[in-house]
Parts: C-alpha cells; structure tokens; sequence
C-alpha cells in the first residue's frame, strides 16, 4: 500500500524556493504508528553542513484556527528534530539560531501533515551578515545598556518606505554591540535608552539621551546607511549617543462631555508610520490628569484611549480599544502645562 | 587588602514623608554612586525582591535618572532585596550577598548604594571541531575558599550568553577567583513517542564536566581576563546505539563489569521553566547485558537541585527524573558509566 506521505507545501513566495526548502520524498513505509511525525532537518545553505542547536517550533497554518504552537525543541549534532504524535493538519515550521536567517524565501515553510505518515522537511538557513560598533557619550566614555537596532528599509506594496527591525542587541560595559544574522543590504542602526518594562515613575533628569542613528543623527533622514554583505562583518560603526535637554508635560484627559477621563491610557510618541516611538504610556489619575517627566526636546502626539470590557451572559468577555484623537505638542526650552486631550469614546 | 569589601550599603530611617505613606506601605528613595569616584551612576536599574518567605510580591524596579536618583514609592511593608544591575559595575556588599532595606509601613527609607567598576572575563567557546558554539549560557561561579565553607554557597555572578562567533563577556565580576560554566539550552530534540533519549552536558573552563577539574580564572578589578577557546564538551547527543557519553575526559574503551569498582552519578534537575527542582525524583535504571538486573537506583534531589547517586556499577543506564508534587516528567536519558564518576548531568523535567 503505497500512500502519498511525504507533502511539502511551501506558502507562496517569490525567489528561489527549490534552494530553501527541498521536497524530500522519504517516507516512511515501514511507519506503523497511526500518529503523524515532522522529521525536519537544518542545513548551512553556504557549507551544506548540519546546524546544530537550533529552535524549531510548529505553529498551525490554518486560517480558521487560532494559531496553536507546540512546544520548543531544538536540531541535534546531525541538524535533525522531530515532532513526534502530532495532529494532522499544515503546520509551519518555525526554526530560530543566532546569526541566521531564512534566505531568500525569507519565511518559514509550511507542511501538510497526514494521519499516520511521515513528512521529511529540509531548510536551508543562509548565515547572513553582521555589524559591530561601539557607542560612547559626549565624554567619550562608553555607554552600556543601551537597545541597538538594525532597521532595514522595505518598500511596501504601496510604494512608501517602511523600516524593518532585523536585529537588536544591548551594549555590553564597553559601549560594545554585535548585531548579527543579518541579511545583506542597506541598514541603519539606532541607539536607544533600554526602558525596562514595569518600572516605577522615573525621577526628572535635566538632560537625557535621545534616539541616535549612526553616525550621529536624529532621525533616519539624516542617517548614514551601513552596507551589509552575505557573510561579512562590517565593523567600526562608532557614534556617539545625542543628548537632550528633558522636560515635563503635564495636562488632563477628558470625555465628549469635558469630564475627567479617569484611568485612561495616556500614550506619547513621535516619529513617522514606520518608525514610531512610544516614550510614555502610563495611566490617567482619578482627576484625569496626568504627568510625564523626561521628555526631551522636540515634537509629540499626546493620546488618550480607553479600554472597554463587555461581558455576555456566558460568562466570556471581549475587549475593546477606544482612541482619542491625538494631540501635537512641541517641546523647547520648558515644561509643557495645560494639554487637554480627549479619550477615546466608546 | 581589598579595602572595597568593606562598607557595603547605607541605610538610614528616615522622617516620615506624608506626602507618600500610605497605610501599609512605604518608601524607598536613594542615589547609586561610584565608590571610587563619588559620581552618581545614571541608567541603573534597581530592583526590590522579595524574600522567599510568604507569598513573595513581583518584583519592583526603578532606573535611576542623571543624578544617580531612584524613588519607590507604596512598596509593601516588609524586608526586600536590593539588587542593583549596571554593566560593568557591582553592589559593594558583604560576601557577595545583595543589601536588604526594611519598609515600614508610612515612613520613608533614604538609602545611598556604592557600586564598583568590577573586572571582566571574556572568552570564546567552541566545540570539538573548533567551531563556534551560539546560544550557550555561560555562568561565572565564585570559587569559595576552602576554609571558608560554612559561609556557604556563593550565589553565581553574571550570566551571558554565547554570540553567533561563540563569544561572550561577562562584566561587573567583583575581583576574586571565579569557575565558568557553560549550559547548553535544556530542549528535547523530539518530542512524542520518538522521542530521543538525550544528554545535556554542562562545561566547566577550559572544557571539563566537573568542577574538581576546572581552572579557576582570576579577576581583577577594570581589568578583561582572557578566557579563550573553551572547549563545549557535548550540546545535545541523541544516544543511540553505542553511544557513549563523553561526560569524563579519561573513558576507557571497554565498560566494566558489575564486579568491578562502583562510581557517582552526579548532576542538576531543572523544572519546565528551568529552575532548579529540589525535591524532585531521580531514578537510575539498568539497561545493559554488563550490569547485573535489578532494582532502579533512585535518590531525591536536594534543596540546591543537585542530585547524586553513589556505588553505581559500570554499565549503561537510563536516568529520568520526575517531580514530587506533579506528574510531570523529564524525557529518559541515557548515560555510560566506565572508569570515572559520571558528574554535571544536567536533567530537564518537561510539561
């Protein structure tokens, strides 16, 4: 009894597929199990050689179903997983290590898994480029824990120009940074504060570090690209990371009515579609008021938005976020009093 | 010598702060300054931890700003932990332990924290074939002198892991002599009724499985100690048939019979979140027609989640370990006993 076990079906894509994902047609005729299994295996695309040590998970690729993922594993000195007892259906084959990428089909390829066969997968992952550097203050000392982010340019379908984040690394004590796995092409690399997640409110410093894009800019118009090559290290992207003058915003969130909008979601940020970044997102006081220190110098969109729960009869709730029309503010020289903005209407 | 071990962390009960107390809360306000220095340390992150005792509260965390400030404000009463991270520096302390703060309830703790520039290691690890090896986390362990012993286990200092190069630096070490261990990430590499007996194999500096055997580095304070082409002695090795684990550098070729001189089998149980599992069952079974059938060896793993089974004959074994409480356990591993102790086991307890 000859069955078809071993289908391969990889999303549609552009490139060369064939060279990222061959269509292995073992299969396993002597499989008695009635369980499917994914044998997958992970191979250098440049050496041909196994990878060891790398991630692999499953997430279905079915559009009805929520995504459902299995649990982690990782590639044996032979570059070979399994998942072993696993329900029929197309499964994505997730698979992560250090310092690669997926090559040119750029995505994870997806199986179809059959009751009681085998499927045989092999990818092919490229070991892409790297950039490394070092970031020091106005003193030149190093500056250590600081995000460092690859951002290339992707142009989307409608024409406009989106940055992609390929890689983010933190400084290490000597300002240092490696950002690895990168595929080639043009890159700009930006330095951040690192904001831990869960933090108390901070205290008001007089001057703060700024968003820095190499070699020293403060948006990405002004900045440099660094050329990545297949394979290749491009070293010695030194800067040194802007400071600003940080000052406070202070304002009130209220509803349609101009009553305080207690517990709304205050959000500021700046930048373009693309780029945007989030330097507060905190709550409003029972007053509706609320204050942000550390604001350095330039121009913001102050936002408020609301949360709503509804609960049905059943039991299960779903939620809903309402957002309030932005406010643009400019900082220069001073605090900034007396924002009113309006949250979000349910 | 070693004057910086001294003063560790001020704390002074402060005047009540009406403006912050609350009813069963407090406060804790402070600077963070570099004691050679006297400068305020900016971007430092400083956590309060709960003790273990009692249902601990999550963890706080506050960044100090320019001026090396940092302000805590409705912290539950109580004896927290302060742990301060900062690249490159370390909380001047004694032995290495982290401060402690009591908060009263309405009243405002003032505390000033002295950091220090410690010394770095940094290193590359590689695995047989000189390749290097990503994705390993690697631990500087303080050597604790040998008279010292009742002041008990040092906690481990810094952690990094390895870059796509095998690289790693670990800074802000407080200067002394430190072990490195090398920990491959504990994943199965099958799940489901295929699964593959494996063996994670954690690697002490310059590429030996026990500690016995390691070379301690030295570290000085502002100073990079080398620590290169440290060999990974095994990742994950599926144990099929015939294959030995390379857990003691100097195997003989042939196993020994059940007649001849008995061995240790040592290592850690970690839970599904890789935690350390005290508590936890280990069970040694026999396999081989070498070992004499009979009943599994079995031992607890103790309060640290180390565990160790002693008079254990030559032969092969499967080891898995299960948790007390839960039904949860670790896939079957398989290890080789010959002429050495097996030690540095490290058993993964999966969901």
């Amino acid at each position: 009894m000859v069955r078809l076990l071993a289908l391969v079906l990889i999303l549609p894509l552009a490139g060369c597929l064939e060279r990222h994902v061959r269509r292995d047609a073992s299969t396993a005729a002597t499989q008695t199990s009635s369980s499917a299994r994914v044998t997958g295996r992970v191979l250098d695309a440049g050496t041909g050689e196994p990878i060891a040590g790398v991630r692999a998970s499953l997430a279905s690729a079915a559009r009805v179903s929520l995504p459902r993922l299995l649990p982690e594993i990782q590639t044996d000195a032979d570059g070979v997983f399994t998942f072993g007892d696993l329900p029929p259906g197309s499964w994505r084959v997730h698979v992560q290590k250090r310092g690669y990428y997926y090559g040119t089909a750029g995505q994870p390829p997806v199986i179809e898994v059959v009751e009681g066969a085998a499927t045989t997968v092999t990818i092919l992952l490229e070991r892409g480029g790297a950039v490394t550097g070092r970031v020091l203050d106005s003193r030149g000392l190093p500056v250590g824990d600081l995000w460092v982010t690859a951002l290339q340019p992707v142009q989307r379908p409608d024409g406009t120009i989106m940055s992609m984040e390929r890689a983010t690394e933190r400084t290490n004590d000597l300002g240092e940074f490696r950002l690895a796995g990168l595929p080639p092409g043009d890159y700009y690399v930006v330095a951040r504060l690192r904001v831990p997640p869960f933090t108390e409110t901070p205290l008001p410093s007089k001057t703060m570090f700024v968003e820095t894009y190499y070699p020293g800019a403060a948006g990405i118009t002004a900045a440099s690209p660094v050329v990545v090559t297949l394979g290749a290290t491009t070293q010695s992207i030194d800067f040194q990371m802007r400071s600003a003058a940080a000052y406070h915003v202070l304002g009130v969130a209220v509803d349609a009515r101009g009553r305080p909008a207690a517990g709304a979601r205050i959000l500021l940020s700046h930048g373009r579609a693309g780029t945007i970044t989030t330097i507060f997102d905190g709550t409003a006081e029972a007053n509706g008021t609320f204050r942000i220190v550390n604001v350095p110098e330039g121009t913001y969109r102050v936002q408020a938005d609301v949360l709503v729960v509804t609960r049905s009869g059943t039991g299960s709730s779903t939620s809903a976020w309402f957002h309030g029309a932005p406010v643009e503010i400019f900082v220069q020289g001073g605090d900034v009093t007396g924002v009113r903005v309006t949250a979000g209407q349910p | 010598m070693a004057r910086w071990v001294r003063l560790a962390i001020i704390l002074v009960l402060a005047a009540q702060h009406p403006a912050l107390a609350q009813s069963s809360t407090g406060g804790f306000v402070g600077v963070v300054v570099d004691i050679m220095t006297g400068e305020p340390v900016a971007g430092a992150l400083v956590s309060l931890i709960a003790r273990p005792a009692g249902v601990p509260p999550p963890p706080r965390s506050a960044q100090t700003n320019t001026e090396g400030l940092f302000v805590f404000v409705g912290v539950p009463e109580g004896r927290w932990r302060v742990q301060v991270q900062k690249s490159g520096f370390f909380v001047v302390g004694a032995n290495g332990q982290a401060p402690e703060v009591e908060i009263r309830a309405a009243s405002v703790v003032e505390g000033v924290i002295q950091v220090d520039r410690g010394g770095a290691i940094a290193g590359r690890m590689v695995d047989a074939k000189g390749s290097p090896v990503s994705e390993v986390f690697v631990t500087a362990v303080p050597r604790i002198p040998s008279g010292d012993r009742a002041a008990g286990p040092l906690p481990s200092t810094g952690n990094a892991q390895t870059n796509d190069l095998g690289e790693f630096r670990l800074s802000g070490l407080p200067p002394g002599e430190y072990y490195l261990v090398g920990r491959p990430r504990p994943l199965p590499t099958a799940t489901g009724a295929v699964a593959i007996p494996v063996v994670v194999v954690q690697s002490y500096y310059p590429g030996v499985a026990d500690q016995a055997q390691a070379a301690p580095l030295v570290v000085t304070r502002g100073v990079t100690t080398s620590a290169p082409d440290w060999r990974m002695l095994a990742i994950i090795r599926p144990s099929r048939a015939g294959d030995a684990v390379a857990a003691s550098p100097q195997r003989a070729p042939a196993p020994q019979r059940a007649t001849g001189p008995r061995r240790r089998v040592s290592g850690v149980v970690l839970d599904p979140d890789g935690r350390l599992a005290p508590g936890a069952r280990v069970e040694l079974v026999p396999v081989d027609r070498q070992t004499v059938p009979g009943a599994p060896l079995v031992t607890t793993a103790r309060p640290d989640g180390t565990f160790l089974i002693g008079n254990v004959p030559a032969g092969t074994y499967l080891v898995d370990a299960m948790l007390a409480s839960r039904l949860e356990a670790s896939r079957v591993h398989r290890v080789v006993v010959e002429n050495a102790d097996v030690t540095g086991l490290t058993i993964a307890i999966v969901r």
